[in-house]
Protein backbone atom coordinates (compact mmCIF):
# COMPACT_ATOMS: atom_id res chain seq x y z
CA UNK A 1 0.00 0.00 0.00
CA UNK A 2 1.42 3.43 -0.98
CA UNK A 3 2.91 4.96 2.43
CA UNK A 4 0.55 7.89 2.08
CA UNK A 5 -2.59 5.94 2.48
CA UNK A 6 -4.09 4.66 5.86
CA UNK A 7 -4.34 0.90 5.95
CA UNK A 8 -8.01 0.01 4.64
CA UNK A 9 -9.93 -2.27 6.51
CA UNK A 10 -13.92 -3.91 5.46
CA UNK A 11 -16.37 -5.07 7.76
CA UNK A 12 -19.29 -7.42 6.28
CA UNK A 13 -21.77 -8.27 8.41
CA UNK A 14 -25.33 -8.45 8.46
CA UNK A 15 -25.84 -7.26 12.04
CA UNK A 16 -25.34 -3.55 12.19
CA UNK A 17 -24.54 -4.25 15.75
CA UNK A 18 -21.33 -6.06 14.90
CA UNK A 19 -20.15 -3.43 12.40
CA UNK A 20 -20.48 -0.45 15.10
CA UNK A 21 -18.74 -2.38 17.56
CA UNK A 22 -16.00 -3.65 15.49
CA UNK A 23 -15.91 0.31 14.13
CA UNK A 24 -15.49 1.97 17.38
CA UNK A 25 -12.93 -0.36 18.47
CA UNK A 26 -10.98 -0.01 15.59
CA UNK A 27 -11.37 3.98 16.04
CA UNK A 28 -10.37 3.80 19.24
CA UNK A 29 -7.35 1.92 19.16
CA UNK A 30 -5.84 1.81 15.38
CA UNK A 31 -5.76 4.29 12.78
CA UNK A 32 -7.57 2.77 9.61
CA UNK A 33 -9.84 4.10 6.82
CA UNK A 34 -12.90 1.58 7.58
CA UNK A 35 -15.92 0.42 5.55
CA UNK A 36 -18.83 -1.23 6.47
CA UNK A 37 -21.32 -3.65 4.69
CA UNK A 38 -24.42 -5.34 5.92
CA UNK A 39 -25.14 -6.59 2.53
CA UNK A 40 -22.31 -8.76 0.93
CA UNK A 41 -23.46 -8.25 -2.66
CA UNK A 42 -22.95 -4.29 -1.90
CA UNK A 43 -19.45 -5.04 -0.75
CA UNK A 44 -18.52 -7.03 -3.90
CA UNK A 45 -19.30 -4.07 -5.83
CA UNK A 46 -17.22 -2.00 -3.43
CA UNK A 47 -14.63 -4.18 -3.84
CA UNK A 48 -14.77 -4.04 -7.75
CA UNK A 49 -12.85 -0.56 -8.04
CA UNK A 50 -11.41 0.18 -4.05
CA UNK A 51 -8.33 -1.34 -2.97
CA UNK A 52 -8.86 -3.36 0.55
CA UNK A 53 -6.09 -4.26 2.38
CA UNK A 54 -8.45 -6.67 4.74
CA UNK A 55 -11.46 -8.30 4.84
CA UNK A 56 -13.47 -9.28 7.58
CA UNK A 57 -16.53 -11.40 7.18
CA UNK A 58 -19.60 -12.84 9.02
CA UNK A 59 -20.38 -16.34 7.97
CA UNK A 60 -24.14 -16.35 7.67
CA UNK A 61 -25.76 -13.49 5.91
CA UNK A 62 -28.70 -13.62 3.04
CA UNK A 63 -27.48 -12.74 0.07
CA UNK A 64 -23.69 -14.93 -0.06
CA UNK A 65 -22.47 -16.99 2.73
CA UNK A 66 -19.42 -15.74 4.15
CA UNK A 67 -16.93 -18.37 2.30
CA UNK A 68 -18.91 -17.13 -1.29
CA UNK A 69 -17.98 -13.50 -0.14
CA UNK A 70 -14.30 -13.97 1.00
CA UNK A 71 -13.99 -16.40 -2.39
CA UNK A 72 -15.45 -13.00 -4.62
CA UNK A 73 -12.72 -10.90 -2.62
CA UNK A 74 -10.11 -13.56 -3.37
CA UNK A 75 -10.94 -12.83 -6.99
CA UNK A 76 -11.73 -9.18 -7.30
CA UNK A 77 -8.66 -8.23 -4.81
CA UNK A 78 -6.39 -11.29 -4.15
CA UNK A 79 -3.87 -9.75 -2.06
CA UNK A 80 -6.70 -8.40 0.57
CA UNK A 81 -5.92 -10.61 3.90
CA UNK A 82 -9.60 -12.38 4.82
CA UNK A 83 -10.88 -13.31 8.13
CA UNK A 84 -13.95 -14.63 8.52
CA UNK A 85 -15.67 -13.56 12.21
CA UNK A 86 -18.57 -16.27 12.58
CA UNK A 87 -21.35 -17.08 15.31
CA UNK A 88 -21.96 -20.32 13.20
CA UNK A 89 -22.55 -23.18 15.71
CA UNK A 90 -21.19 -25.53 12.78
CA UNK A 91 -17.67 -25.16 13.01
CA UNK A 92 -16.41 -28.12 10.86
CA UNK A 93 -17.75 -26.69 7.56
CA UNK A 94 -16.74 -23.37 8.02
CA UNK A 95 -13.25 -25.09 8.73
CA UNK A 96 -13.37 -27.38 5.97
CA UNK A 97 -13.89 -23.82 3.75
CA UNK A 98 -10.78 -22.24 4.78
CA UNK A 99 -8.58 -23.79 1.98
CA UNK A 100 -11.49 -22.91 -0.08
CA UNK A 101 -10.91 -18.95 0.17
CA UNK A 102 -6.89 -19.08 1.46
CA UNK A 103 -8.67 -17.56 5.09
CA UNK A 104 -5.83 -15.42 7.16
CA UNK A 105 -7.65 -16.39 10.04
CA UNK A 106 -10.95 -17.65 11.83
CA UNK A 107 -12.75 -16.27 14.61
CA UNK A 108 -15.20 -17.00 16.51
CA UNK A 109 -18.23 -14.56 17.94
CA UNK A 110 -18.02 -13.17 20.95
CA UNK A 111 -14.32 -12.53 20.15
CA UNK A 112 -11.76 -11.45 22.63
CA UNK A 113 -10.99 -7.66 21.27
CA UNK A 114 -7.40 -7.69 21.72
CA UNK A 115 -7.27 -10.83 19.58
CA UNK A 116 -8.93 -9.04 16.82
CA UNK A 117 -6.56 -5.86 17.22
CA UNK A 118 -3.79 -8.50 16.61
CA UNK A 119 -5.31 -10.39 13.76
CA UNK A 120 -5.78 -7.39 11.77
CA UNK A 121 -3.04 -5.65 12.57
CA UNK A 122 -1.04 -9.05 11.27
CA UNK A 123 -3.35 -9.01 8.35
CA UNK A 124 -2.36 -5.87 7.32
CA UNK A 125 1.57 -6.25 7.76
CA UNK A 126 0.55 -9.51 5.30
CA UNK A 127 -1.32 -7.97 2.53
CA UNK A 128 1.41 -4.97 2.46
CA UNK A 129 4.23 -7.66 2.27
CA UNK A 130 2.13 -9.24 -0.55
CA UNK A 131 1.85 -5.71 -2.42
CA UNK A 132 5.54 -4.87 -1.79
CA UNK A 133 6.93 -8.22 -3.12
CA UNK A 134 4.20 -7.52 -6.25
CA UNK A 135 5.73 -4.15 -6.99
CA UNK A 136 9.61 -5.74 -6.47
CA UNK A 137 8.41 -8.47 -9.21
CA UNK A 138 7.10 -5.92 -10.94
CA UNK A 139 9.98 -3.71 -11.09
CA UNK A 140 12.24 -6.66 -11.55
CA UNK A 141 10.04 -7.58 -14.79
CA UNK A 142 10.31 -3.63 -16.53
CA UNK A 143 14.16 -4.45 -15.74
CA UNK A 144 14.04 -7.75 -17.56
CA UNK A 145 12.59 -6.37 -20.23
CA UNK A 146 14.75 -3.23 -20.72
CA UNK A 147 17.89 -5.22 -20.27
CA UNK A 148 16.52 -7.78 -22.85
CA UNK A 149 16.06 -4.32 -25.57
CA UNK A 150 18.85 -3.05 -24.60
CA UNK A 151 20.29 -6.84 -25.69
CA UNK A 152 18.93 -6.66 -28.81
CA UNK A 153 20.33 -3.07 -29.20
CA UNK A 154 23.73 -4.10 -28.73
CA UNK A 155 23.69 -7.15 -30.76
CA UNK A 156 22.08 -5.05 -33.83
CA UNK A 157 24.44 -2.71 -33.48
CA UNK A 158 27.55 -5.48 -33.63
CA UNK A 159 25.90 -7.89 -35.85
CA UNK B 1 -50.92 -52.40 22.45
CA UNK B 2 -50.93 -49.76 24.76
CA UNK B 3 -51.86 -46.77 22.59
CA UNK B 4 -50.88 -44.25 24.81
CA UNK B 5 -47.79 -45.18 24.92
CA UNK B 6 -47.06 -45.06 21.89
CA UNK B 7 -48.61 -41.51 21.72
CA UNK B 8 -46.48 -40.38 24.19
CA UNK B 9 -43.26 -41.92 23.16
CA UNK B 10 -43.77 -40.02 19.68
CA UNK B 11 -44.48 -36.82 20.79
CA UNK B 12 -41.82 -36.81 22.80
CA UNK B 13 -39.50 -37.95 20.51
CA UNK B 14 -40.89 -35.15 18.00
CA UNK B 15 -40.57 -32.64 20.67
CA UNK B 16 -36.88 -33.54 21.48
CA UNK B 17 -35.95 -33.52 17.80
CA UNK B 18 -37.60 -29.81 17.62
CA UNK B 19 -35.91 -29.05 20.62
CA UNK B 20 -32.54 -29.65 19.18
CA UNK B 21 -33.22 -28.46 15.90
CA UNK B 22 -34.51 -25.16 17.60
CA UNK B 23 -31.44 -25.01 20.34
CA UNK B 24 -28.74 -24.50 17.02
CA UNK B 25 -30.62 -21.67 15.82
CA UNK B 26 -30.85 -19.97 18.83
CA UNK B 27 -27.68 -20.60 19.68
CA UNK B 28 -26.90 -18.60 16.43
CA UNK B 29 -29.34 -16.09 17.20
CA UNK B 30 -27.76 -14.88 20.62
CA UNK B 31 -24.47 -15.04 19.22
CA UNK B 32 -24.66 -11.44 17.80
CA UNK B 33 -25.88 -9.70 20.30
CA UNK B 34 -24.65 -11.15 22.86
CA UNK B 35 -21.24 -10.65 21.09
CA UNK B 36 -21.42 -7.23 20.46
CA UNK B 37 -22.14 -6.60 24.23
CA UNK B 38 -19.11 -8.77 25.37
CA UNK B 39 -16.96 -6.56 22.84
CA UNK B 40 -19.10 -3.30 23.89
CA UNK B 41 -18.26 -4.03 27.83
CA UNK B 42 -14.47 -3.78 26.75
CA UNK B 43 -14.08 -0.97 24.74
CA UNK B 44 -16.39 1.06 27.08
CA UNK B 45 -13.38 0.39 29.83
CA UNK B 46 -11.05 1.13 27.90
CA UNK B 47 -12.48 4.42 26.21
CA UNK B 48 -13.36 5.36 30.04
CA UNK B 49 -9.53 4.91 30.74
CA UNK B 50 -8.71 7.22 27.80
CA UNK B 51 -11.05 9.54 28.67
CA UNK B 52 -9.63 10.24 32.21
CA UNK B 53 -6.17 10.05 30.28
CA UNK B 54 -7.87 13.29 28.64
CA UNK B 55 -9.45 15.15 31.12
CA UNK B 56 -6.23 15.07 33.01
CA UNK B 57 -4.67 16.71 29.59
CA UNK B 58 -7.56 18.96 29.68
CA UNK B 59 -8.00 18.11 25.94
CA UNK B 60 -11.76 19.21 26.19
CA UNK B 61 -12.38 18.04 22.19
CA UNK B 62 -10.90 15.11 22.56
CA UNK B 63 -13.43 13.77 25.94
CA UNK B 64 -16.73 15.48 23.59
CA UNK B 65 -15.67 12.90 20.97
CA UNK B 66 -14.61 9.77 23.43
CA UNK B 67 -18.05 10.37 25.19
CA UNK B 68 -20.00 10.32 21.89
CA UNK B 69 -18.13 6.66 21.21
CA UNK B 70 -19.10 5.49 24.98
CA UNK B 71 -22.80 6.61 24.25
CA UNK B 72 -23.02 5.17 20.81
CA UNK B 73 -22.00 1.51 22.75
CA UNK B 74 -24.32 2.07 25.43
CA UNK B 75 -27.04 2.13 22.34
CA UNK B 76 -25.75 -1.02 20.92
CA UNK B 77 -25.85 -2.57 24.22
CA UNK B 78 -29.12 -1.49 24.78
CA UNK B 79 -30.81 -2.87 21.38
CA UNK B 80 -28.44 -6.11 21.73
CA UNK B 81 -30.28 -6.83 25.76
CA UNK B 82 -33.63 -6.04 24.30
CA UNK B 83 -32.75 -8.72 21.44
CA UNK B 84 -31.99 -11.29 24.01
CA UNK B 85 -34.39 -10.75 26.22
CA UNK B 86 -37.18 -10.63 23.41
CA UNK B 87 -35.71 -14.70 22.96
CA UNK B 88 -35.35 -15.76 25.94
CA UNK B 89 -39.51 -14.85 26.52
CA UNK B 90 -39.94 -16.72 23.42
CA UNK B 91 -38.08 -19.62 24.98
CA UNK B 92 -40.03 -19.32 27.91
CA UNK B 93 -43.57 -19.51 26.39
CA UNK B 94 -42.57 -22.28 24.70
CA UNK B 95 -40.95 -23.98 27.75
CA UNK B 96 -43.67 -23.35 30.01
CA UNK B 97 -45.14 -25.82 28.10
CA UNK B 98 -44.95 -28.40 30.33
CA UNK B 99 -48.15 -28.31 32.31
CA UNK B 100 -50.40 -30.33 30.93
CA UNK B 101 -54.02 -28.50 31.77
CA UNK B 102 -55.85 -26.55 30.19
CA UNK B 103 -55.04 -22.94 30.38
CA UNK B 104 -56.87 -20.17 28.77
CA UNK B 105 -54.41 -18.18 26.72
CA UNK B 106 -53.53 -16.13 24.06
CA UNK B 107 -53.51 -18.01 20.90
CA UNK B 108 -51.95 -15.03 19.22
CA UNK B 109 -48.92 -14.90 21.47
CA UNK B 110 -48.49 -18.28 21.13
CA UNK B 111 -48.46 -18.25 17.34
CA UNK B 112 -45.79 -15.14 17.94
CA UNK B 113 -43.77 -17.44 19.64
CA UNK B 114 -43.55 -20.49 17.74
CA UNK B 115 -42.78 -17.95 14.83
CA UNK B 116 -39.91 -16.56 16.64
CA UNK B 117 -38.73 -19.81 17.12
CA UNK B 118 -38.58 -20.81 13.87
CA UNK B 119 -36.99 -17.48 12.71
CA UNK B 120 -34.00 -18.47 14.35
CA UNK B 121 -34.04 -21.50 12.04
CA UNK B 122 -34.71 -19.89 8.52
CA UNK B 123 -34.10 -16.13 9.29
CA UNK B 124 -31.90 -15.52 6.35
CA UNK B 125 -34.29 -16.77 3.67
CA UNK B 126 -37.27 -16.75 4.70
CA UNK B 127 -39.83 -13.46 5.49
CA UNK B 128 -42.45 -13.92 7.93
CA UNK B 129 -46.05 -11.63 8.10
CA UNK B 130 -48.54 -11.97 10.48
CA UNK B 131 -52.77 -11.29 10.00
CA UNK B 132 -53.74 -11.57 13.64
CA UNK B 133 -57.28 -10.82 14.37
CA UNK B 134 -58.78 -9.94 17.54
CA UNK B 135 -59.64 -13.30 19.49
CA UNK B 136 -60.74 -13.54 23.46
CA UNK B 137 -58.46 -16.04 25.27
CA UNK B 138 -58.52 -20.07 24.46
CA UNK B 139 -58.83 -22.70 26.87
CA UNK B 140 -56.32 -25.41 25.52
CA UNK B 141 -53.48 -27.19 26.12
CA UNK B 142 -50.94 -24.34 25.45
CA UNK B 143 -47.76 -26.75 25.43
CA UNK B 144 -49.25 -28.77 22.68
CA UNK B 145 -50.99 -26.04 20.59
CA UNK B 146 -47.54 -24.40 20.47
CA UNK B 147 -45.93 -27.57 19.48
CA UNK B 148 -48.69 -27.95 16.59
CA UNK B 149 -48.19 -24.61 15.39
CA UNK B 150 -44.64 -24.95 15.65
CA UNK B 151 -44.35 -27.86 13.63
CA UNK B 152 -46.48 -26.03 10.96
CA UNK B 153 -44.26 -23.34 10.74
CA UNK B 154 -40.94 -25.28 10.82
CA UNK B 155 -42.74 -27.56 7.91
CA UNK B 156 -43.51 -24.19 5.99
CA UNK B 157 -40.17 -23.13 6.71
CA UNK B 158 -38.98 -26.35 4.76
CA UNK B 159 -40.75 -26.29 2.13
CA UNK B 160 -39.86 -23.22 0.61
CA UNK B 161 -36.82 -23.63 -1.27
CA UNK B 162 -34.64 -20.78 -1.27
CA UNK B 163 -35.98 -17.27 -0.36
CA UNK B 164 -40.20 -16.86 0.12
CA UNK B 165 -42.14 -16.09 2.70
CA UNK B 166 -44.42 -17.35 5.37
CA UNK B 167 -47.78 -15.89 6.78
CA UNK B 168 -49.57 -16.65 10.28
CA UNK B 169 -52.73 -15.15 10.99
CA UNK B 170 -55.99 -16.11 13.24
CA UNK B 171 -59.06 -15.09 13.28
CA UNK B 172 -62.57 -15.51 15.42
CA UNK B 173 -65.17 -17.86 13.90
CA UNK B 174 -67.75 -17.89 15.93
CA UNK B 175 -67.11 -20.03 19.00
CA UNK B 176 -63.93 -21.53 17.31
CA UNK B 177 -60.74 -19.85 16.90
CA UNK B 178 -58.78 -20.28 13.53
CA UNK B 179 -55.17 -20.03 13.11
CA UNK B 180 -53.26 -20.51 9.64
CA UNK B 181 -50.13 -20.62 8.09
CA UNK B 182 -48.85 -19.97 4.61
CA UNK B 183 -45.69 -20.70 3.40
CA UNK B 184 -44.46 -19.83 -0.42
CA UNK B 185 -43.18 -23.82 -1.45
CA UNK B 186 -43.74 -25.52 -3.98
CA UNK B 187 -47.71 -26.82 -2.93
CA UNK B 188 -48.61 -30.57 -2.19
CA UNK B 189 -48.12 -32.97 -4.83
CA UNK B 190 -51.82 -34.34 -5.90
CA UNK B 191 -50.85 -37.83 -5.26
CA UNK B 192 -48.91 -36.97 -1.86
CA UNK B 193 -52.31 -35.02 -0.60
CA UNK B 194 -54.28 -37.56 1.06
CA UNK B 195 -51.16 -39.46 2.88
CA UNK B 196 -49.26 -35.69 4.52
CA UNK B 197 -51.61 -36.26 7.51
CA UNK B 198 -50.83 -39.78 8.23
CA UNK B 199 -48.36 -41.36 10.30
CA UNK B 200 -44.92 -41.54 9.04
CA UNK B 201 -45.16 -39.98 5.47
CA UNK B 202 -42.39 -37.79 4.59
CA UNK B 203 -40.92 -36.77 1.07
CA UNK B 204 -38.38 -35.52 2.93
CA UNK B 205 -34.63 -36.59 2.28
CA UNK B 206 -33.80 -39.09 4.25
CA UNK B 207 -32.32 -37.03 8.13
CA UNK B 208 -34.08 -34.06 7.23
CA UNK B 209 -37.75 -35.32 8.39
CA UNK B 210 -39.23 -37.65 10.75
CA UNK B 211 -42.67 -37.88 8.55
CA UNK B 212 -44.15 -37.28 12.08
CA UNK B 213 -45.03 -33.67 11.92
CA UNK B 214 -48.13 -32.85 10.20
CA UNK B 215 -49.63 -36.15 11.77
CA UNK B 216 -48.80 -35.08 15.21
CA UNK B 217 -50.51 -31.40 14.55
CA UNK B 218 -53.05 -33.55 13.30
CA UNK B 219 -53.65 -35.73 16.77
CA UNK B 220 -52.77 -32.36 18.58
CA UNK B 221 -55.88 -30.90 17.09
CA UNK B 222 -58.38 -33.33 16.42
CA UNK B 223 -58.40 -35.79 19.54
CA UNK B 224 -56.63 -33.64 22.38
CA UNK B 225 -58.67 -30.49 21.12
CA UNK B 226 -61.74 -31.81 19.26
CA UNK B 227 -61.01 -29.37 16.80
CA UNK B 228 -60.20 -29.83 12.76
CA UNK B 229 -57.33 -29.35 10.33
CA UNK B 230 -57.57 -29.07 6.64
CA UNK B 231 -55.25 -27.31 4.14
CA UNK B 232 -55.35 -25.80 0.52
CA UNK B 233 -52.66 -26.29 -1.80
CA UNK B 234 -51.51 -25.13 -5.20
CA UNK B 235 -48.59 -26.63 -7.25
CA UNK B 236 -45.83 -23.48 -7.63
CA UNK B 237 -48.11 -21.27 -5.38
CA UNK B 238 -47.51 -22.59 -1.94
CA UNK B 239 -49.17 -24.01 0.96
CA UNK B 240 -52.35 -22.99 3.47
CA UNK B 241 -52.65 -25.28 6.70
CA UNK B 242 -55.40 -24.09 8.74
CA UNK B 243 -56.24 -25.15 12.35
CA UNK B 244 -59.52 -24.76 13.80
CA UNK B 245 -60.21 -25.30 17.66
CA UNK B 246 -63.28 -24.14 20.04
CA UNK B 247 -62.51 -21.63 22.44
CA UNK B 248 -63.71 -24.06 25.71
CA UNK B 249 -61.64 -26.78 26.31
CA UNK B 250 -63.59 -29.98 26.08
CA UNK B 251 -61.99 -33.03 27.61
CA UNK B 252 -59.69 -34.97 25.77
CA UNK B 253 -61.07 -38.49 24.94
CA UNK B 254 -59.69 -41.19 26.66
CA UNK B 255 -56.92 -43.27 25.21
CA UNK B 256 -59.11 -46.19 24.91
CA UNK B 257 -62.12 -44.37 23.09
CA UNK B 258 -59.39 -42.89 20.69
CA UNK B 259 -60.30 -45.32 17.35
CA UNK B 260 -57.08 -47.44 16.37
CA UNK B 261 -58.06 -46.80 13.09
CA UNK B 262 -57.38 -43.19 13.38
CA UNK B 263 -53.86 -43.73 12.98
CA UNK B 264 -55.14 -45.16 9.42
CA UNK B 265 -57.60 -42.69 8.30
CA UNK B 266 -57.08 -40.54 5.42
CA UNK B 267 -55.95 -37.07 5.31
CA UNK B 268 -58.32 -34.25 4.92
CA UNK B 269 -59.47 -33.57 1.16
CA UNK B 270 -58.14 -30.49 0.11
CA UNK B 271 -60.07 -27.04 -0.11
CA UNK B 272 -58.65 -26.15 -2.95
Amino acid sequence: MPENRKPSVMLVDDEAMILTTIRTLLTVEADYEICTFTDPLAAVKHLDGNAVDIVVSDYMMPGLTGIEFLAESKRLQPEATRVLLTGHADKGSAIKAINEVGLFQYLEKPWDNDQLLLVIQQGLERSQLLRELRERISELDVAHSTLKSSQARLLKAFL
Amino acid sequence: MNDEMTDADGLELQRQAAIGRLLAGVVHEISAPLAAVVSNRDIESRLLEKIEQAANAAATGKVTDLVAACREMAAVDRVACERISHLVRSMKTAARAADPVPQRVQINQIVDGALELAKTEFRARIAVETDFGELPEVECLPHLMSQAILNLVTNAGQAIVGTGKITAGTRLEGDRAHIWIADTGPGIRPEDQTKVLKQSFTTKPLGSGTGLGLPIVNRIVTERHGGTVDFETAAGYGTTFHIRIPLQYKSAPDAESVSPELNEREGVEPIA
